[in-house]
């Protein structure tokens, strides 16, 4: 029976449940220090000079001397420093490190530093220094708004997000073999490893990168672990032993990245029958104080800026600028939530303004097999946004819903959403992942640098090779993300792994099945000895994109989602609580049903949290509320029911037809409850949608 | 004035019970002091002599829980899993779903959107009814 | 973690005694319980305290008992003792709700209601629900305690007058007379902090607390007084919107925090929700059977000036039409008509509808129909009211009316018949000239509003110049026999977009439920005014507004019911003791007050006769005598001849009990 589409036993399940399961915090070296991070206070400035409070004596005491490379955290462009060289441009900037061996004695550690301060910007669109702009055109934007009807504009907003993994960032490094070997809890081993390699002016072979057991990461732990990684790195090589740091909640929360906070602007030429003429979007994303992933960021939420909708004549204009606060950083969807909220509540304005059916109008408008996209991509036979939304709407009985809450204290709000799939054409291709398998004498092992993050990589990647290899789930083995043994299959994110890695996975597997022959394993090993086979990331020959125009097939694939909230408002307290969230989800193919659910509705739950109740609250450029009690996350009592629909359409070039899944879910939530509470008549246009925005909005309805 | 949870993962090595807040709001130091569920983040150690503290290495009688959380996505990155299992082993033994979701408000779960857990405590609920 | 634990001491006493001589002796203890509270301020790096007492051997200060009619909660008690106390449940239910939902089950496990207390955060959970309750803080030190009202516990943020050497050991709470409610708005639906917390007592004597409004919990005596008083939800929202001090912080803003004290107000002192099914009930029932009490056919502002010709026309086919229902029988139990005032211009006018309409009924039905009033408006002098006596005689002898056939009712609405051109009261004077055939005075807000330049937008039922007015009629006409009645809500429910030729888009939908709601809301806290200020009369401009005037109506009777129950049944016995031992009983008033409760509450079909008489206490016979004072005296020589026969103890235990209100009561019996 093959493995593909079974929901067959995840391969590292037993030590979770069973409290075997070592996560970092869980590990302890012979002769470990513990080590803190001591941070600036102030958003901007320059440090005068620093002075511990304590006897520095039993201390090791680190700064940008004990650095034996270059001071960066080196990601797309070496702008932030590992260690702040005399300027910090945001409160909690690192500046000195200290270790101990008593973890209470840390505690206690305090360091003077005395400041210049120099005035912080935190607005975004005051910003002097843009990171990164992108402008994509097609057609002819004037022609466009010629033949529109009507204009709608509207300006749209969302805020930072917290990523809020249970498990908050943590490494050892371990001094050993004349290098450093790390482990942590981190999503992308290899990036980790080229930063310490120029961070500690290391070879390559002396940098070992083993990711531990990691307690969830939704892109918090994509690029942030390379800075912490060389913080323990830069005092176990200092002190010649192993040194630990884990941060705890408000650290985590203080000194990580979040998702970036967006203000998108769209201008909308529609003809009389609903028809969409023109579009003209402007994003502008707040990416803290240094670049780290933002251009990135800044892409994909410009990829997505239209919505799923065709139109002829559309210019998106996007820019990420930097102010005094935090790098935000990675977060599943990556810059998409932002753009997609936008979209869909616009769409939600536009029928509005038309007063027009709201599923009428999508229907009218949305990305058909065929279409061409902003950057001119053609769609290929398995857009499926028509049939995600015709599910949803069938599914919910979303008309009579609709007609029978309109005038009460609830309602019923759709969105509709793609995501693409994997790095964009041209990222793949730098990217260049590999992938190898080696045959064991009863099957074969993965070795990838893909990590297990608890969304399934391991028992997903099992089942493609298992049934490529045409053997049986048990007998495939996957190796632990250890950079000392596994290739280097790119990180861990952007809903690749599945989709791309697997890909690749596949075609190793296809390769040994080739090899073998007809032998068996243990015969072949007899026979001819050990065999590992690595293949590389083969981009498929029609895919062709220009990151100079913006123009072509921005990504392989995409999924295509639609949700449907419903909703209830408090009438004396303004709550917005959710009663029910539908989410239906094109992706491809299902490689294990339960997981790929289990990615919907955890997505789904993240995306609530940011549609009402996640807000980090900035004062002085710092995050006033970091603490668990005071930045809130959905409990079981704020996730509604969450219908999960899953629908297939196969990509061609992806592992049996399956596209991305890890990021799409959090598209939706956030503008099908917007969507709702507008129903409701009050016109919000800001997530999150708290009380208090609610209760603003619902004063002053139309 | 030592925390359980410190005495439990650095003097016991008992290190399934994880700490995800040290504030008392995600619940994944869960562990139950003489059959009740409670954060071992607040518990000063002293407060449990003479008594039955139970964590995840020595739950006994929960197999069926246990690995319905593997098969039905009731663990993902599996942090909170632990104290998740401690606090769901504590509900009343009747619980309905809003029961469920009412005793384990006090364990917060950001992979799962709740949903595999709620399917892992009703499979394992099945053998168990039906032993009865 | 932000403290070194280690660094810290721990006192370990194994009895109250121990713990309270350690206090003595070691200043600067700090007390640990569950520890909720403390640990996280040791992770955070947050508590300057080095040395800690614990009291979790203190076994018996875990006990949740009665002392005689006094609830008291010993300091450990968790949060799920609370939960699963069944003496809680009965006599403080709002602190297990409010114990429910602080943290999860883990911190309810751990967290103590003592801990709640002496953490004295404004955001403490329980604390409105003590506030609220009039609870004591049992206070004790080595050598002696003492009891601290919880209302004068707290000095400011954080601060209490608990001393240092002195222990939190119990909370003591009275019996509480009155309906409880609590409500916990927080960040999210679980595990949250409190953005506003409201517990309240719903009872003639209200009392209500309020925390995360003010840097301490806070009882508010002002609020509670308004409420007590008028009634009125509006006046009560501005005075506490004086009373409380919200200010903006990381998990709300004080708009927020403002509009929410206020809307929970509101929903606190609105319809409970147990009552709702039986007043729906009601009010289809009485929509079905008896919807209209009284009816007026207006030739007035309703109607408008028209030709001559036309207001003939019509004011005969009107008389035609009453007729019809006379004979059918589907009139109102009293019914009228509302001719044009005697103003120089319409004086003429006014008396021809008069003259058209009445000489057309009467030749058509041989009479009157039962119960004809007329209604004259916008009365300025006791001259009007004489003249249209003497048309009334005029008429009555035309058409062989017995005399005083025709009744009158004076409408005050100009500042003229309120205040006469000496400045005395001028509305006596305007009933007397009527010689004997005014029956009522009504209230008519908006012509009255006008003439005294009060701008359009503020001219509404709740405008404190019309209270001015209500007050004066109710003064100047107590005890003459004349009816008052209230004036109209003028916003109707009626909704702004009609479908006739399509069907209605969802906005259109969602627009047409909120006016219609809003304008219920209006109507139904006007007659809700009204009915506080002893207007039980008033007047409606569309079949529309009859819902929420009945709903106010019975709203009113139904929620006074179990404490006007608990009273007269103490006021009978009272009495009747008083008179029986030959005290002086003087206070037959009040006795009659609560009497004609029940007879209107049951006139208007908010309860039955014979809820009435279960829930009066009185027979049948009693309260159809409707007068307390005839009560007195049956009851009186009944209890002679009892005590005469040795029969005497009934009604002594009755007055025992009677305090209590009628739901402990019964339970109390069932016991």
């Amino acid at each position: 029976m093959p493995a593909v589409g079974q929901n067959v036993l995840r391969k590292e399940g037993r030590g979770k449940v069973t409290g075997a399961a070592k996560y970092v915090d869980d590990l302890s070296f012979p002769g470990m220090l513990y080590g803190s991070t001591i941070r600036s206070t102030i958003p901007c400035g320059r440090i005068r000079s620093t002075r511990p409070e304590f006897d520095p004596s039993e201390w090791v005491v680190a700064g940008v001397p004990d650095i034996p490379g270059k001071n960066v955290i080196a990601l797309i462009e070496d702008d932030q420093p590992c260690l702040a060289d005399g300027r910090v441009r945001h409160v909690a900037e690192p500046i000195l490190l200290l270790a101990h061996a008593d973890r209470e004695a840390l505690a206690g550690a305090k360091v003077a530093v005395d400041y210049e301060p120099e005035t912080p910007v935190y607005d975004p669109a005051a910003s002097p220094r843009v990171f990164k702009e992108i402008l994509i055109e097609k057609g002819d934007l004037g022609k466009g708004f010629s033949r529109a009807a009507r204009v709608v504009e509207g300006e749209y907003r969302t805020g930072h997000q917290e990523q809020l993994y249970i498990e908050c960032n943590g490494v050892i490094a371990v001094p050993e073999n004349g290098g450093i070997t790390v482990y942590g809890s981190l999503q992308c081993p290899y990036y980790v490893h080229k930063a310490l390699v120029v961070l500690l002016g290391l070879p390559p072979e002396r940098v070992r990168v083993v990711q531990t057991e990691t307690g969830g990461g939704f892109g918090g732990k994509e690029e942030y672990p390379s800075m912490l990684a060389g913080h323990a790195s830069i005092l176990a090589l200092k002190a010649g032993r192993p040194v630990k740091m884990v941060y705890d909640r408000v650290e985590d929360m203080l000194a990580t990245t979040k998702r970036h906070p967006s203000i998108v602007r769209h201008r909308t030429g529609v003809a009389s029958d609903g028809r969409i003429v023109a579009m003209d979007i402007d994003v502008l994303m707040d990416g803290g104080a240094y670049l780290t992933l933002s251009p990135v960021v800044l892409s994909r939420g410009v990829l997505h800026a239209t919505g799923p909708y065709r139109c002829d004549d559309v210019r998106v204009h996007g820019r990420v600028v930097m102010t005094n606060t935090p790098p935000n950083g990675a977060f599943r969807g990556f810059g998409a939530p932002q753009t997609l909220f936008a979209a869909e509540v616009h769409m939600e304005r536009i029928s509005e303004a038309l007063e027009m059916d709201p599923v009428r109008l999508r229907e009218l408008n949305l990305f058909r097999p065929g279409d061409t996209t902003a950057t001119g991509q053609v769609l290929g036979a398995d857009c499926s946004a028509a049939e995600v939304l015709r599910e949803a709407v069938a599914r919910t009985g979303f008309d009579a819903r609709r007609q029978a809450l309109s005038g009460t204290n609830a309602g019923i709000g759709l969105s509709l959403f793609f995501h693409g799939s994997g790095f964009t054409g041209g990222g793949e291709v730098r990217l260049a992942s590999r992938a190898s398998l080696a045959l064991t004498p009863t099957g074969a092992r993965i070795l990838v640098g893909s990590t297990e993050i608890g969304q399934g990589t391991r028992t997903i990647h099992a089942q493609i090779v298992a049934d490529a290899l045409g053997i049986p789930y048990e007998n495939v083995e996957v190796s632990d993300a250890d950079t000392a043994c596994v290739p280097d299959s790119g990180p861990t994110v952007a809903s690749r792994t599945c989709m791309v890695v697997g890909k690749i996975l596949q075609n190793c597997a296809l390769e040994m099945k080739a090899r073998l022959g007809s032998l068996s394993p243990a015969r072949y090993l007899e026979l001819h000895g050990p065999l590992v086979v690595t293949r590389e990331y083969e981009k498929p020959a029609e895919l062709e994109w220009s990151d100079e125009t913006y123009r072509g097939d921005a990504y392989g694939a995409y999924g295509w989602g639609c949700n449907v909230a419903e909703v209830e408002r408090d009438p004396d307290t303004f709550e917005i609580r959710p009663v029910r969230l539908t989410a239906v989800c094109e992706i491809g193919k299902a490689i294990h049903p339960t997981l790929a659910a289990g990615q919907i509705e955890g997505g789904t739950a993240q995306g609530i949290g940011y549609a009402i109740l996640e807000e980090v609250v900035f004062r002085d450029g710092a995050m006033a509320n970091a603490q668990m009690t005071n930045y809130v996350v959905p409990t079981t009592l704020d996730t509604p029911p969450i219908d999960v629909v899953i629908l297939e359409s196969a990509y061609p070039h992806g592992p049996h037809g399956a596209k991305g899944i890890g990021e799409m879910p959090i598209d939706g939530p956030a503008p099908a409850i917007v969507n709702a509470i507008r129903h409701m008549g009050v016109d919000l246009r800001q997530i999150p949608a708290t009380p208090e925005r609610v209760m603003e909005a619902s004063c002053v309805s139309p | 004035m030592k925390r359980l949870l410190d005495v439990l993962r650095e003097d016991c090595a008992l290190t399934g019970t994880k700490e995800g807040c040290g504030e008392g709001e995600c619940g994944a130091c869960t562990v139950l002091i003489d059959g009740q569920a409670v954060n071992s983040c607040l518990v000063p150690f002293a407060q449990v002599a003479g008594s039955s503290v139970t964590t995840i290495e020595g739950l006994t009688g929960a197999e069926a829980l246990q690995s319905a959380f593997i098969r039905e996505g009731g663990a993902q990155c599996g942090i909170c899993t632990p104290g998740m299992i401690l606090a769901a082993v504590a509900l009343p033994k009747d619980a309905d779903l809003q029961d469920i979701r009412r005793g384990l408000a006090g364990n917060i779960c950001r992979c799962t959107g709740y949903e595999g857990i709620y399917r892992s405590l009703r499979a394992a609920a099945i053998p168990a009814r039906a032993a009865d | 973690m932000r403290t070194a634990l280690s660094s810290l001491s721990l006192l370990e006493p194994r009895s109250l005694q121990e713990a309270l001589s350690m206090l003595r002796d070691a200043p600067g203890t700090t007390p640990l319980a569950g520890g909720t509270d403390l640990y996280v301020g040791l992770n955070f790096g947050t508590v300057r305290e080095t040395r800690f007492l614990d009291l979790s051997r203190l076994r018996p200060l875990r006990e949740i008992a009665l002392q005689g009619d006094v609830l008291s909660i010993g300091a450990l008690a968790t949060y799920t003792d609370i939960v699963r106390s069944p003496l809680v449940a009965e006599r403080l239910p709002i602190l297990a709700s409010a114990a429910r939902e602080i943290g999860g089950v883990q911190i309810q496990n751990r967290g103590t209601v003592g801990g709640n207390v002496a953490n004295a955060s404004p955001a403490g959970d329980t604390l409105p629900v003590l506030a609220a309750a009039d609870a004591v803080v049992v206070l004790q030190r080595a050598g002696g305690s003492r009891r601290v009202p919880f209302t004068g516990f707290y000095t400011g943020y954080r601060k209490s007058v608990r001393r240092a050497d002195e222990l939190i050991v119990a909370i003591e709470v009275p019996p509480v007379e009155g309906r409880q409610w609590f409500r916990k708005v927080g960040t999210r639906a679980a595990q949250a902090i409190s953005k506003v917390v409201m517990a309240g007592i719903r009872s003639p004597r209200p009392r209500l607390a309020l925390g995360s409004v003010a840097p301490t919990v806070l009882r508010l005596p002002l609020t509670e007084a308004s409420l007590a008083a008028s009634g009125s939800i509006e006046e009560a929202r501005r005075v506490l919107a004086r009373e409380i001090q919200p200010i903006d912080d990381l998990r709300s803003t004080a708009a927020y925090r403002h509009r929410v004290a206020g809307n929970l107000l509101a929903q606190f002192w609105s319809l409970p929700e147990s009552l709702a099914p039986l007043i729906s009930r009601r009010i289809a029932a009485r929509l079905r059977t008896q919807p209209v009490e009284d009816y007026r056919l207006d030739f007035e502002d309703g109607y408008g000036n028209r030709s001559d010709a036309e207001e003939d026309s019509h004011a005969i086919s009107a008389a035609r039409e009453v007729v019809t229902g006379m004979a059918a029988g589907t009139l109102s139990s009293s019914i009228g008509v509302r001719i044009k005032p005697l103003t120089e211009e319409l004086r003429a006018r006014s008396f021809r509808t008069l003259d058209l309409f009445v000489t057309q009924m009467v030749r058509d039905a041989g009479r009157l129909p039962d119960n004809f009033v007329v209604t004259l408006p916008k009365v300025t002098a006791p001259e009007q009211v004489a003249a249209i006596a003497e048309i009334f005689e005029a008429l009555e002898r035309g058409l062989s009316l017995p005399a005083g056939a025709l009744a009158l009712e004076i409408m005050v609405e100009t500042p003229q018949s309120i205040i006469g051109p000496a400045g005395e009261i001028s509305i006596g004077g305007l009933v007397s000239a009527a010689g004997g055939r005014c029956l009522a005075a009504h209230f008519g807000t908006y012509d009255y509003t006008a003439s005294l330049n009060i701008t359009a937008a503020h001219q509404h039922m709740l405008h404190p110049a019309c209270d001015f007015a209500r007050h004066a009629m109710q003064a100047a006409l107590a005890g003459t026999g004349v009816w008052i009645s209230d004036g109209a809500t003028n916003v109707l429910p009626i909704p702004p977009h009609r479908g006739e030729d399509r069907t209605l888009t969802g906005r259109e939908i969602a627009r047409n439920r909120a006016a219609v709601h809003a304008a219920w809301k209006l109507h139904y806290d006007h007659v809700r005014h009204s009915l506080a200020n002893a207007f039980y009369q008033g007047w409606d401009l569309h079949p529309a507004q009859l819902p929420t005037r009945y709903a106010a109506l019975y709203a009113f009777f139904l929620e006074g019911l179990d404490a006007a129950s608990a009273r007269l049944t103490n006021f009978v016995e009272k009495a009747g003791q008083a008179t029986l031992v030959g005290d002086v009983f003087d206070d037959a008033a009040t006795g009659q007050g609560l009497l004609s409760f029940f007879l209107r509450a049951s006139a208007c079909g908010a309860i039955t006769e014979q809820e009435a008489v279960e829930k009066s206490g009185l027979t049948l016979e009693e309260l159809r005598s409707r007068s307390f004072v005839r009560i007195l005296a049956g009851r009186r020589a009944a209890a002679v001849r009892g005590r005469e026969t040795g029969n005497g103890s009934r009604a002594t235990k009755g007055s025992e009990t009677a305090a209590v209100p009628r739901g402990q009561l019964d339970r109390e019996s069932k016991d």
